[in-house]
């Protein structure tokens, strides 16, 4: 059996993908253990020795390449180092911040300046040094969020210090250097704070276009549905595949500002731009609301993307329940009330079921 | 990094390479911020522009209860309420309107001048026999008028935003017909506007070019190292404290600290 083939596989491969590879190679050892101790799987010795000499070649390439976890224990303990590893990052950048507001203003203008001028490039340089002498990326990645954060105190600092005038611009800068940063180190949180950077600085200038200081473009939701649209679409045009979870996080994060901002609409319609009735307005929110959640739920089945198909859930169930608000909370009995909320979530578990059993028919024949 | 660090810099270069305006202000313009919450971890020192905008009312006994609102309202000309194009208003609409805009600000003018004789005038007329009132509510009345006239005089701001419009250069023409036939430094900055409380109310319209002042873009000016030594260590001393600071207003309408003493 030829061994230079895992080589080339694991090199495709991100994470995600390595890792359903190596639980596939040992569910299929479980198994054939199983089967070869009935009888059922004779397999001469050279046979069983060359698959499984070909399957240590192939997850020792695939732990050392991309440092997936082999076993249930360290599984645990990999899930254990990231949520540590978060909490780090974001007690490190709070003690940044913090330790750089106790102390600066002992500081004169030109050390204030050298010092936030420095500490994104020198994080940077530590982060990128990290990156090559520790496998796991962890610590580098706990660099990197040091970097972004010290890059965010380099530029609200100056502004600060110089009295400059807010501008939404600031977004655009901590937006590039958070995309740069999670590409470069593969950081999914970093992603994740520089496509809200992006929608605050792309709301921002809808704002202004539209006549508001760009402080409020909150308080107008329409100002992200434009926006939460084209990152969605983007892991469609531009493949993720080289980032392990960096699609699901562009159409998940897209799709929780799309919903909460049809949401807000769909109950608050007077904040709208449409020249039509608050009623209409609400109504056509509300529509949108239940048909993009519907078409969320059934993209999320068609990909076999589980977390979405969740997003769309939820979503879906706060528009109903909260219409149910609208139309029973008064007029009914709340004992009432809650029987027909506990109906209806009946109802879509068994719609669940069915779609279930469905899927289960349709796999066996497939 | 380095390049928007280094755009960053050239504009305060820029901004600082020449004086707009010279503000020679005092504890009755800048204030130290108050320092609650995580405030109390910032060891860097800031003050605060106070400002306020003319009164629009005859000083009237009720003239302490409007205090709050008409400090930030302003009655423009209808060219320059125009130029904001607020949107027209419609039933059940969100309606703040919040806008970028700029002011004129004056430091010890005709407006300051004007709030001194209002409350002189004021004071003048609390002095007068007044039957309608018991003698409580005269002596209340009288006592209130001298307070009004001793803060004017002594610890009122003397900063005044006297006119908006979106395009400073519509300011440009007020700043200089006032600038040729009164006293007092005025300067063009940028700020926060939003259309006046009733525009949109059923009720008649009284003030149709009225709009409110929400912030100066910067009110709050850093005190560099060498200058804070200047300033009272607590917040609550400084109305105690007599200081004086330099505010200049550089090219691009921004200001800086250039002395205090």
């Amino acid at each position: 059996m030829d061994e230079s083939k895992p080589v080339t596989t694991s090199t495709l491969l991100n994470k995600t993908q390595a890792q359903a590879r190596a639980d596939q190679v040992l569910a299929f050892r479980a198994e054939q253990k199983i089967l070869t101790e009935q009888g059922l799987l004779p397999l001469s010795d050279d046979d069983a020795a060359n698959i499984r000499t070909y399957h240590d070649g192939l997850l020792q390439q695939l732990q050392q390449g991309l440092n997936i976890d082999l076993n249930d224990n360290a599984r645990h303990l990999s899930l254990g180092m990231q949520i540590v590893s978060f909490l780090g990052a974001t007690a490190l950048a709070a003690s940044l911040f913090f330790l750089f507001y106790q102390y600066w203003g002992y500081f004169a203008t030109a050390s204030q300046v050298t010092l936030l001028v420095t500490a994104p490039l020198l994080s940077l340089a530590l982060a990128l040094w990290l990156q090559r002498v520790d496998g796991s990326g962890y610590y580098a990645k706990l660099a990197a969020l040091v970097s972004f954060v010290a890059w965010v105190l380099n530029i609200v600092m100056l502004g600060s210090i110089f009295n400059i005038t807010p501008s939404p611009n600031a977004f655009a800068v901590f937006a590039c250097y958070g995309f740069m940063l999670a590409y470069m180190l593969h950081v999914r949180l970093l992603l994740a704070a520089a496509i809200l950077c992006s929608f605050m600085f792309i709301g921002a200038q809808f704002g202004s276009w539209m006549g508001s200081y760009w402080v409020y473009a909150g308080e107008y939701p329409e100002h992200f549905l434009l926006t939460s649209l084209l990152f969605f679409a983007l892991p469609l045009k531009l493949s993720q595949q080289r980032y392990d979870g960096f699609a699901n996080l562009y159409q998940i994060l897209s799709s929780i500002v799309f919903f909460i901002a049809v949401l807000i609409l769909a109950n608050w319609g007077r904040v709208s731009y449409l020249p039509w009735s608050v009623e209409l307005v609400e109504g056509v929110y509300q529509l949108l609301g239940f048909a993009a959640s519907a078409l969320l739920v059934l993209y999320g089945i068609r990909t076999h993307a589980a977390k979405l198909m969740l997003t769309g859930n939820v979503f879906f169930a706060l528009f109903l329940y909260t219409k149910f608000f609208d139309w029973w909370w008064d007029w009914l009995p709340k004992y009432l009330f809650f029987l027909l909320v506990g109906l209806t979530a009946i109802l879509a578990l068994t719609m669940f079921n069915r779609f279930r059993a469905a899927q289960h028919a349709g796999g066996q024949h497939g | 990094m380095l390049l928007v660090n280094s755009v960053i810099l050239s504009k305060v270069l820029i901004n600082r390479s020449s004086t707009l305006a010279e503000l020679p202000l005092t504890e009755r313009e800048l204030s130290l911020p108050h320092r609650y919450g995580f405030a109390k971890e910032d060891s860097g020192k800031r003050l605060r522009l106070q400002w306020t905008t003319p009164n629009q009312q005859p000083p009237a006994d009720e003239w302490r209860y409007h205090y709050r609102h008409t400090n930030r309202s302003l009655v423009l000309s209808e060219q320059h309420f125009a130029s904001f194009q607020f949107r027209s208003c419609q039933p059940e609409r969100y309606r703040r309107q919040q806008q970028a805009g700029w002011v004129l600000l004056e430091f010890n003018g005709p407006a300051y001048q004007q709030l001194l004789v209002q409350a002189e005038h004021y004071y003048g007329l609390a002095q007068q026999p007044q039957p309608e009132l018991t003698a409580d509510a005269l002596r209340e009345k009288q006592q209130w008028a001298a307070e009004q006239l001793q803060a004017a005089k002594d610890s009122a701001t003397r900063l005044f935003v006297i006119d908006a419009a979106a395009n400073p250069a519509l300011l440009q023409g007020v700043l200089a017909a006032r600038s040729a036939t009164a006293n007092g430094t005025l300067v063009i900055v940028p700020a926060e506007i939003q259309a006046g409380y009733s525009r949109c109310s059923k009720t008649e319209q009284v003030r149709p070019t009225e709009i409110i002042v929400n912030r100066l873009a910067v009110e709050s000016l850093y005190v560099p190292k060498y200058l804070a030594s200047a300033l009272p260590q607590r917040s609550n001393n400084i109305a105690n404290e007599a200081f004086q600071a330099t505010i200049r207003y550089g090219k691009l309408h921004e200001p800086w600290i250039s002395s205090l003493q």
